[in-house]
């Protein structure tokens, strides 16, 4: 027993960095919404960037740490408190036994990481009263909490309402009025938003076709094309083929800051191409690298000083 | 985008992390033998920084790592200079050993709410619509969408029907139709196709599909209307 989740939230998991290799017999990859909050709160704590960890949505769970763990908060801001004191997000912080961690109010965003030194055991929905172990055993341990001096920049290129797509196969699809509407308007996302898709709130879009395509392969990010000229953004949880058109997809770089959008929010659309999707994300890998390698060295130093015990 | 016309494929990207590859324009079993071969061929000589292949009906799609992919040299060019090269080479096509599935079917009813819709839609009476849909001997073309989700074709010209203009909530052995294909809800989802019957003919073990990409079907009317 490592910790347990006291209260159960509105949707809560412990979360891997998508399955792949299954899709073949349509068992979708699944994963984390936004994996760039989701690697930096494991870089913060050590860990290899995609070990699993809690992500959790408002409302959320409360947790009691029956061991002592390292941990990070990283994502959406809920206002965390730990036994009634308030903790940072983006820090590594040493919880102490019996420490109660509760979420109160949502801020900003949509999706906050918690990521444990080591990793836990098991996966899926959280549950009351569930015990959850953790991978290894704790390398340090505290018997009053401790928040670490230094925290990871997360502001890189993350609030603004542009989100990047490519075009995609049945774009053409779209008449002209549409096309130009697509790009550059603001849409509000809609309350029909979870991990399998975000609707849009939009006039519909017209086509020049009603013909009906042909079932294949969608993507986390593919934006389809419903019949009523709505359309929806596939998520993380997204089926693995599907038969409405797809008129874009959201660039890999951008789908964190997407996933991190709330009802009510605006989004606006943006054409860029390949290339360019794949220098966002090459760049975006590299402030995650450079925060995990940062991060590796100040806790290592600080392991050093303080043996097992603080 | 990219498009590339050769020896009757092309290669559209699927967003940044993905490549679909286009066999055919229609759905036939010729095309899809192509598909499911050329599936197997990649199965078993993975191409560096390909991570999931995802077959269907007239195309295959090669999701890959965008790190790996984004730091060669040429980014995406190298991987679909690599794929044009593969497809270059002959493929084998598979011995036949697909396995009938003989599917029993309540038609209509509460599990089968489209059905009126259906014949009032097409001008064409009940009787004729379940005649139509339990005739022909059915081909698995591909699995996707949900787990164990079997794309049947191909369905009667006649009964061709325009999916649902938003996604409904499905309960397990819901058996649909939309455009040219029929298929079967093997769980609760959310799904769009038009609800014609129902079976409780078993789809997944373990959660794995049981009916396979080249497999056949056929369904057997269970009830009197």
């Amino acid at each position: 027993m490592s910790l347990i989740i006291h209260k159960v939230g509105i949707l809560d998991t412990i979360q891997h960095f998508g399955m792949k290799g299954l899709q073949s017999k349509g068992i979708r990859p699944g994963g984390v919404m936004d994996q760039f909050s989701a690697s930096i709160a494991n870089a913060l704590v050590g860990n290899k960037l995609n070990e699993d960890l809690l992500e959790i949505h408002f409302p959320a769970c409360e947790i009691i740490f029956t061991k002592s763990c390292l941990i990070s908060i990283v994502g959406a801001n809920f206002t965390a408190k730990l036994n009634e004191k308030y903790l940072p997000m983006n820090r590594p912080i040493l919880i102490p036994t019996n420490g109660k961690l509760q979420f109160v109010a949502p801020k900003s965003g949509r999706i906050v990481y918690i990521a444990i030194q080591g990793g836990l055991l098991g996966q899926g929905r959280l549950i009351k009263n569930s015990d959850i172990e953790f991978k290894k055993k704790p390398k340090l341990t505290t018997t009053s909490l401790h928040i670490f001096p230094w925290s990871a920049d997360v502001d890189w290129r993350k609030y603004s309402p542009e989100i990047h797509v490519i075009q995609g196969r049945e774009w053409e699809r779209l008449n002209e009025e549409s096309q130009r509407k697509f790009c550059c308007k603001p849409f509000k996302l809609s309350h029909h938003a979870d991990r399998m898709g975000y609707r849009l709130q939009h006039d519909p879009f017209h086509t020049r076709t009603k013909e009906e395509i042909i079932s294949s392969a969608v993507n986390f990010g593919t934006i389809q094309l419903l019949p009523s000229g709505q359309t929806i953004v596939l998520m993380a949880d997204h089926q693995t083929t599907g038969g409405y058109p797809r008129i874009a997809h959201v660039i890999s770089a951008d789908l964190s800051k997407l996933a991190q959008k709330s009802p009510g929010e605006d989004v606006v659309f943006h054409l860029t191409d390949q290339e360019t999707a794949e220098k966002e994300w090459i760049a975006q890998q590299k402030h995650i690298r450079q925060i995990q390698n940062i991060s590796q060295l100040k806790l290592d130093e600080f392991f050093q000083k303080n043996s097992n015990q603080l | 985008m990219i498009e590339e016309n050769r020896n009757g494929y092309e290669i559209y990207t699927l967003g940044d992390s993905a490549i679909t590859i286009e066999f055919g324009k229609f759905i036939n079993p010729e095309t899809n033998d192509h598909v499911i071969a050329r599936f197997k061929q990649f199965q078993e000589n993975p191409i560096n920084g390909v991570l999931d292949l995802i077959p269907s009906y007239h195309s295959l799609t090669l999701c890959y790592d965008l790190s790996f992919v984004a730091k060669q040299k040429m980014g995406l060019n190298s991987l679909i200079d690599q794929v044009k090269s593969r497809l270059e080479e002959p493929m084998q096509l598979l011995p036949n050993s697909s396995k009938l599935h003989e599917i029993p079917v309540v038609y209509g009813g509460k599990n089968g709410s489209d059905l009126i819709r259906v014949s009032q839609e097409k001008g064409i009476d009940l009787h004729e619509i379940i005649r139509l849909h339990a005739e022909p001997t059915y081909r698995v073309y591909m699995l996707g969408f949900i787990p164990g989700f079997a794309y049947l074709g191909e369905l009667d010209l006649k009964l061709t029907m325009p999916r649902k203009s938003s996604p409904q909530p499905m309960i397990p052995g819901s058996i649909g139709i939309a455009g040219l294909q029929t298929g079967i809800y093997p769980s609760f989802s959310p799904g769009g196709w038009n609800i014609i019957g129902h079976t409780h003919y078993p789809l997944l073990n373990n959660g794995l599909p049981i009916l396979q990409a080249g497999d056949l079907v056929k369904f057997i009317p269970k009830n009197q209307l």
